[in-house]
């Protein structure tokens, strides 16, 4: 008996020492590794060079920047488009000019997913830990095109920042620009990062050494979901344009136009806005898949519906389709089907210029267009020599079947190259800025509400989010009037 | 001739064995208590035979046996007596209640502890009462009202549904604050994995199933579970059966029916809402009078179909006229000298109101123990049960289709004219909230799967070994999908989704235990070691174009996208010890000590040290002490605790192809890499320490018993994300910076002042306050981050403290809005941008409180459970809509209530502001987030009442049965809000899983927090219980 009791008593025992042992034992019990990620550290290849680059493209898809809203709020909140009375609550704020700087649904994510999409390209530009003198020479190539892509990126992302979130566009060297980042945060410190808010002209010059350093760097096209030296001249010659430096604008027009992609034609207007990676006009568009999709966030959804779903709350003014008669252009405009009922008075029109491609709003966005260069070298032209620029203009028009321009000088040729600008680009996130850097007046449809804004006012600019100025050791001061 | 012999004797042994039969007798008796009382239903079973019977209501018995036999008698609540038949044939027995007894053991953390010697703070449901009676879809609900210290709210209607549970407040501001839930050892994953919004893991278990529930509160009771106690801690156990027990056949079924518990939304009809739009239309200019404005508003509707008259109820389209529970259950137990057993089947069946919406659950509970020798035992406990619960979508979504009846014009019409479904319905466009309860899917079947083998082996009187080795698998298949036609589904003709989430734990853990009395000394020690292993996974995959409308599984799919796996694991490595010292039965005092290792815990601090040092004074047992009272305790704790519910990895830098919103990084098809976060390797656990006082008293003969606990407990080292400035591109970081207090008071006061022969009352109040405090956000600005939309955590407010302008009501003047300038509320303004945000109160009740009555006369019974929960206020988050002062105001529909007192010039002194179509000039914020959608959440609430009735013994043992019972009950009969204005669900929670549901970390997001879900309901029904 006594003997059972000690067996047992050893079993036990056993079982207990077996118990301590197992878990004094293994020593990586408790190192656990994610199954999705890896621990940060640099860039080392070149391949790793273009997983982190589609990241930073993957970041231009979000609604809240590239993907939709930057393309709805210059012309939302300019002369364009106004919000159906039939809505869903969206946008409504940038109709009625009544936006805040606490918003979080548009002002605090254009903001910070900006930032976001810049912090992914210095992910590329800072930590690439690679010696391409190392590399054969195809992958120097890569290097190369990687790198001037993800300085290409930044600078694009710095620029939609400037121009939504900077004051005014003329008012001398002092006008505060934004915070132009070039550099990752460090874990271990971050509440170092130390980004004051620089001039207006400072941002500009920084945009313009990335465009300059991206163009020097890249050398060749991978395809029309990717920028490339014509996307980077182009970019260019908007911001000389902005800019006030009107050569180089013409310059850098010149240069992209040179590229070979050819305008679209009248007759292929409509046929090209159905078109994804078309050879002809496109020289960027964000590319969106069905995985990508934002459905009903996305653009298309605002501006119309489809099958019974999306929003098609941001349509037309009346006056902007009665303006387009006759134009090639005023295809695209489609009068909204009698069953929607909608009290607008006088109606508005949907635009079909980013229709889905094969249903669930999936779409690549036509972000940069060649058509944007000739009219930026019009815009140029207007300022140093004017006769150039009515015959330029005259010409465009043609192409599009539009307007028999008259004037070659003077307030109506810069009303008639703006107002050309405005029928090839409206509804493509323009128009706001095209009006503020003419110092022109803001006068909407006869729906809207305010109907009129004088320049300058606050109206032309966004206000620095909440965040930002509550963040820890924040250096960014409040725009005037905010 | 060996054979011969053998057969012989049985003969002669069966010979014999007729006199012995003969012998027997009948013995008759009567059981009563202490006072003299007679004991109804007293188990009084012949020793080592299946013969047993039960006392009537006379406490009298009748059974046979035979002199030299020993009659057990069992009662709950009492001492069992043994007592040897003799020749005398009436007995009359008294019996001990075991409140009074040393011996009670309570079920603390790995081990039990004897009652007198317990000095933390501990509360024990009485699951016979509350538990079996009643049927619940889970355990939590049981708790509601009837345990001091614990906040349970329902939340929703959704059958299935998971209840929103808090131990002595929110005690984390980014991390989990459940509290842990331990079910036969093994902690469960109660952060839900799926992405719906009313799955519960828990639900799953058959409360049924359930042989005790024991709550540990105080730092003290929790310690034992150190980096993991700090929630407070449920411990579950299963139902075991008995040694030498009869074997127990019970069968309980019942049958509800039910409807919305609190309900006073009331749409416009048709005719109200014209002349609303009219009145809007007129205000603003666009007609030259109201009958112009009329028919302006008449013919807008006659364009999308409207025939003038119709008004359409669109709750009605979307709900069944009842919704419906039904419970069967069965359960078999008993045991012999060796073996015990209990063995339960059920079936659980609930259709909610909402079209679209049941939940069905099937469960089986297994329980085998073997006394193999007076040293060791061993055995199992297993509960497996399968759960299908189809439930909507609640969240912002237009297929969300309660919000119809909240949305959509009673003018438009659910059906066109061919009799197909209206896609056209104003601001929820296509999703035609019939078809998308017809044709949506939303469903999960759970498999659950908890049990453990253990053992234990007794070397000495006072030494003893347990091994428990527990797991617990849940494994979700969830279906998720919307219709190729109306809502969501549309944009993709047809989207489906297919995920399996799979949680899976197991835990070993090795206790020691001396237990051990020196004269006056008494000694009380464990000493163990535990391991737990966590992997939570899921495989998914979503699909487009679907080939046949109505069939959801992905094989339909044209287009196969989104598919995804991962696989998450986490590990806990732990080492314990509790010691016991109790000085003449009077002093006693327990430490506690455990040291926690966790993968989740950053590299700089991977291991916690967590204890826990409590006393008590059994003052009864002085001397001085006259005999007034039964029961007189002084109880004192102080302790450390941790929370690890701090997620997997979050103190890693990460490089992902995922970005910070989940979304993946690829882009043209290729992967896409990016840095998701900022990691910090100090992050850790979450600490807490806490202080309990508390008096146990008990005096009329145990007639009144009251408990009162005070404990003040600081929770720091809190995650917080922290804010970056947005310029580095990212928000936020995580770091262990914050700090909040929760103090309170808990009473609980129980007594049965009538226990007469044929009429007794038994009742039990409860009452809980807590005050809960942010004491220290590091001097971060929280506000104004996007992190905590109106629910900005600051120092000096309680956590979820509303936080919005503050509404000032209607200019009478100019029938406009005003709020107030700030949290003064001195001054008021018309420009809702001049109006500061302020704190308003909680959104989690302050207040939690309980009345528990029993009343018993002869054979029937009566019991009711009033529940109270107040100090804390709810919004509405989607009444800027249909409370709308003229925007949206064609496509919506609009709350009658919210267009009955309007200012006008006539009317200057109105709640609601001017009513002006387009909703523009001074009223274009009227309708933003503000006080004005803000309500006392208060309530008192009829949770339970029950009639029932029990059959006369003699009756029921004509039918061979021992127990027959026939009830009828009510849940949340009935619901008195003390917010006149009140029109919703008080006792909300937002379930929206995306973004602040209380499902998702943190849970205080969504307390309170109105967002057109299922409400709760209220269910009347009736069930019978039969045992034999």
């Amino acid at each position: 008996m006594i003997k059972t009791i000690l067996k047992y008593k050893d079993t036990a025992l056993g079982f207990a020492l077996l118990s301590l042992l197992v878990l004094g034992c293994d020593k990586d019990f408790l190192e656990d590794k994610p199954n999705g990620a890896y621990p940060r550290q640099p860039i080392t290849t070149v391949n790793d060079m273009a997983r982190a680059l589609n990241s930073t493209y993957s970041a231009m898809q979000s609604a809240t920047t590239f993907g939709r809203n930057i393309f709805v709020l210059p012309d939302l909140i300019a002369d364009n488009e106004f919000v159906s009375d039939q809505n869903s609550g969206r946008f409504i704020d940038f109709y009625q000019h009544i936006w805040l700087y606490d918003d979080d649904n548009v002002i605090i994510p254009l903001w910070s997913d900006l930032y976001t999409l810049i912090a992914r390209a210095n992910f590329v530009i800072d930590k690439t830990d690679i010696a391409p003198s190392d590399l054969p020479k195809s992958d120097q190539n890569s290097y190369h095109q990687y790198l001037g892509e993800a300085y290409a990126l930044r600078a694009m992302a710095h620029f939609a920042l400037v121009n939504f979130f900077a004051a005014s566009p003329h008012t001398g060297q002092n006008t505060p620009g934004i915070p132009y980042v070039t550099e990752l945060v460090d874990p271990d410190h971050p509440l170092d990062f130390d980004t004051p808010r620089l001039s207006l002209q400072e941002t500009y010059r920084h945009i313009e050494s990335d465009l300059e350093q991206a163009f020097q760097l890249m050398n060749r096209e991978r395809g029309k979901v990717y920028l490339g030296p014509t996307a980077v001249q182009l970019l260019l010659s908007r911001l000389y344009l902005y800019d006030r430096q009107y050569a180089k604008a013409m310059a850098a027009a010149d240069q992209a136009i040179s590229s070979g992609i050819q305008m679209v034609t009248k007759a292929g207007y409509v046929g090209y806005w159905e078109k994804e990676s078309s050879s002809v006009e496109t020289v960027f568009e964000i590319e969106q898949d069905d995985t990508d999709t934002r459905g009903s966030d996305s653009y298309a959804s605002i501006l119309h519906k489809e099958g019974g779903s999306g929003y098609g709350q941001n349509l037309a003014y009346d006056d902007l389709f009665q303006a387009m008669a006759g134009d090639v252009r005023q295809k695209l405009f489609k009068k909204i089907p009698d069953d929607e009922s909608r009290t607008d008075n006088p109606p508005g029109w949907y635009v079909n210029k980013y229709t889905s491609v094969g249903g669930s709003y999936t779409r690549n966005l036509k972000l940069l267009r060649i058509s944007e260069a000739y009219l930026n070298k019009i815009e140029a032209e207007y300022h140093t020599a004017p006769t150039t620029a009515a015959h330029d203009l005259t010409g465009f028009a043609a192409e599009r079947d539009g307007v028999d321009y008259s004037a070659d000088t003077g307030d109506q040729l810069l009303a008639d190259i703006l107002k050309e600008r405005r029928f090839e680009l409206c509804f493509e996130g323009h128009r706001l800025f095209d009006l503020r850097r003419n110092e022109w007046d803001i006068h909407r449809g006869a729906n809207a509400s305010p109907r009129d804004i004088s320049f300058p006012s606050k109206r032309y600019y966004l206000p620095i989010p909440k965040t930002q100025l509550n963040a820890p050791n924040n250096k960014v001061t409040q725009n005037p009037g905010y | 001739m060996k054979q011969y012999l053998i057969k012989s004797s049985y003969l002669a042994f069966a010979m014999l064995s007729i006199p012995i039969m003969a012998q027997q007798k009948t013995v008759t008796g009567t059981v009563t208590d202490e006072k003299g009382l007679p004991l109804i239903g007293v188990n009084v079973v012949v020793s080592g035979t299946q013969r047993g019977t039960s006392t009537d209501f006379d406490g009298k018995f009748s059974i046979e046996a035979s002199r030299g036999e020993t009659l057990k008698f069992t009662y709950i609540g009492y001492k069992s007596k043994v007592v040897k038949v003799t020749t005398a044939t009436a007995l009359n027995i008294s019996l001990i209640p075991t409140a009074e007894q040393l011996s009670e053991v309570v079920v603390v953390g790995y081990g039990e502890q004897n009652k007198a010697e317990l000095s933390s703070a501990i509360s024990q449901v009485d699951v016979k009462k509350t538990l079996q009676q009643t049927n619940f879809t889970n355990v939590s609900e049981a708790l509601s009202g009837s345990v001091a210290g614990i906040s349970v709210s329902a939340g929703s209607g959704q059958p299935g549904s998971s209840t929103f549970d808090i131990i002595r407040g929110v005690g984390s501001i980014s991390a989990y604050s459940r509290p842990l839930y331990i079910i036969n050892g093994v902690p469960v994953i109660n952060n839900d994995p799926t992405s719906l919004p009313n799955s519960n893991p828990l639900a799953a278990l058959d409360p049924n199933a359930v042989q005790s529930v024991t709550i540990l509160k105080d730092a003290s009771a929790t310690a034992i579970y150190g980096a993991r106690g700090a929630n407070g801690v449920i411990l579950i156990t299963t139902k075991s059966g008995a040694y030498n027990e009869r074997r127990q056949i019970s069968f309980h079924s019942e049958y509800s029916l039910g409807d919305i518990a609190f309900d006073k939304f009331k749409p416009l009809n048709a005719q109200q809402w014209i002349t609303r739009y009219a009145t809007g239309l007129l205000n603003a200019g666009e007609a030259a009078n109201l009958d112009a404005a009329r028919a302006m508003a008449i013919a807008s509707q006659k364009k999308g179909g409207w025939d003038g008259k119709r008004s359409t109820d669109w709750k009605r389209y979307t709900t069944r006229d009842k919704a419906m529970v039904l419970s069967n259950h069965i359960n078999i137990s008993g045991g012999a000298e060796k073996i015990k057993y209990n063995l339960g089947l059920s079936a659980y069946s609930n259709k909610g109101l909402q079209l679209g919406t049941d939940f069905n659950r099937y469960a089986l509970n297994l329980s085998l123990t073997h006394r193999y020798s007076d040293q060791l035992r061993f055995g199992t406990h297993i509960n497996l049960a399968h759960a299908d619960q189809n439930s909507i979508l609640e969240d912002a979504s237009y297929s969300n289709p309660i919000m119809a009846r909240y949305f959509v014009s009673p003018t438009v019409l659910p059906y066109n004219k061919d009799g197909s479904y209206n896609r056209n319905l104003g601001a929820i466009g296509s999703a035609n909230p019939i078809a998308v309860s017809k044709l949506n899917v939303n469903n999960a079947k759970q498999l659950f799967l908890n049990g453990n083998i253990f053992a234990t082996y007794r070397f000495l009187d006072m030494l003893q070994f347990r091994s428990t080795l527990s797991t617990n698998y849940i494994r979700y298949a969830q279906n998720i999908f919307y219709n190729p036609f109306y809502g969501d589904g549309a944009n993709y003709n047809g989207y489906g989704a297919a995920i399996y989430n799979t949680g899976f734990t197991w835990d070993w853990s090795n206790v020691l235990n001396f237990r051990r009395q020196f004269g006056i000394h008494a000694f009380d020690m464990d000493l163990g070691t535990s391991i737990t292993a966590q992997r939570n996974g899921y495989i998914q995959s979503e699909g487009k174009d679907f080939a046949f409308s109505d069939l959801f599984h992905l094989i339909n799919a044209a287009k196969k996208v989104g598919a995804s796996s991962n696989l998450t694991p986490a590990h806990f490595r732990s080492y314990f010890t509790r010691l016991t010292y109790t000085l003449h039965d009077k002093y006693s005092v327990t430490g506690t000590y455990r040291r926690d290792g966790s993968s989740r815990f950053g590299p700089n601090k991977k291991f916690g040290d967590f204890w826990a040092i409590s006393g008590a004074w059994d003052l009864n047992r002085e001397n001085f002490m006259g005999d007034f009272f039964d029961d007189l305790k002084l109880r004192a704790s102080y302790g450390s605790v941790g929370n690890a519910e701090i997620g997997e990895f979050a103190y890693l830098s990460l490089i992902s192809p995922l970005a910070a919103d989940g979304s993946n990084n690829r882009y043209n098809q290729k992967p896409g890499l990016a840095i998701a976060n900022v990691g910090n390797g100090d992050l850790s656990w979450e600490s807490k320490q806490e202080l309990d006082l508390g008096l146990d008293l008990a005096v009329f003969s145990e007639r009144l018993r009251f408990v009162f606990d005070y404990y003040r407990a600081r929770s720091y080292d809190l995650l917080l994300y922290t804010p970056l400035s947005p310029t580095t591109g990212f928000s936020q970081r995580l770091q262990n910076l914050g700090e909040l207090v929760n103090r309170g008071f808990e009473f609980s006061l129980s007594g049965n002042p009538i226990r007469k022969r044929d009429f007794s009352w038994n009742a039990k109040a409860v009452l809980s306050i807590n005050h809960n405090e942010v004491t220290d956000l590091h001097n971060l600005s929280l506000s104004g981050t996007t992190l905590h939309d109106f629910k900005q955590p600051a120092v000096g407010q309680p956590l979820g403290a509303w936080y919005m302008r503050g509404w000032a009501g209607v200019d009478p003047k100019t029938g406009g809005p005003l709020w107030f300038t700030d949290a003064t509320e001195a001054k008021t303004t018309a420009d809702y941008s001049q109006a500061e945000p302020y704190y308003h109160g909680n959104s989690i009740p302050r207040y939690v409180g309980g009345l528990t009555n029993t009343l018993q006369y002869k054979n029937l019974s009566l019991s009711f459970l009033l529940d109270y929960k107040g100090g804390y206020k709810v919004y509405d988050n989607w009444a800027r809509y249909y409370d709308s002062d003229g925007r949206y105001i064609s496509a919506m529909g609009c709350r009658k209530g919210a267009f009955t007192d309007r200012w006008t010039k006539e009317n200057p002194n109105a709640q609601y502001p001017k009513y002006v179509y387009g909703g523009g000039g001074d009223i274009v914020h009227s309708n933003d987030y503000s006080s004005r959608y803000l309500y006392d959440g208060g309530f008192i609430r009829l949770r339970r009442v029950e009639l029932g009735y029990t059959l006369p013994k003699k009756l029921v043992a004509s039918l061979k049965l021992t127990d027959l019972t026939l009830y009828v009950k009510a849940t949340n009969l009935w619901t008195h809000a003390f917010d006149k204005d009140l029109y919703f669900e008080p006792e909300v929670l937002n379930n929206d899983p995306q973004r602040t549901g209380y499902k998702t970390t943190p849970q205080w997001r969504g307390a309170g927090y109105y967002n057109v879900a299922q409400p709760v309901m209220r269910y009347c029904g009736m069930g019978v219980h039969i045992t034999f």
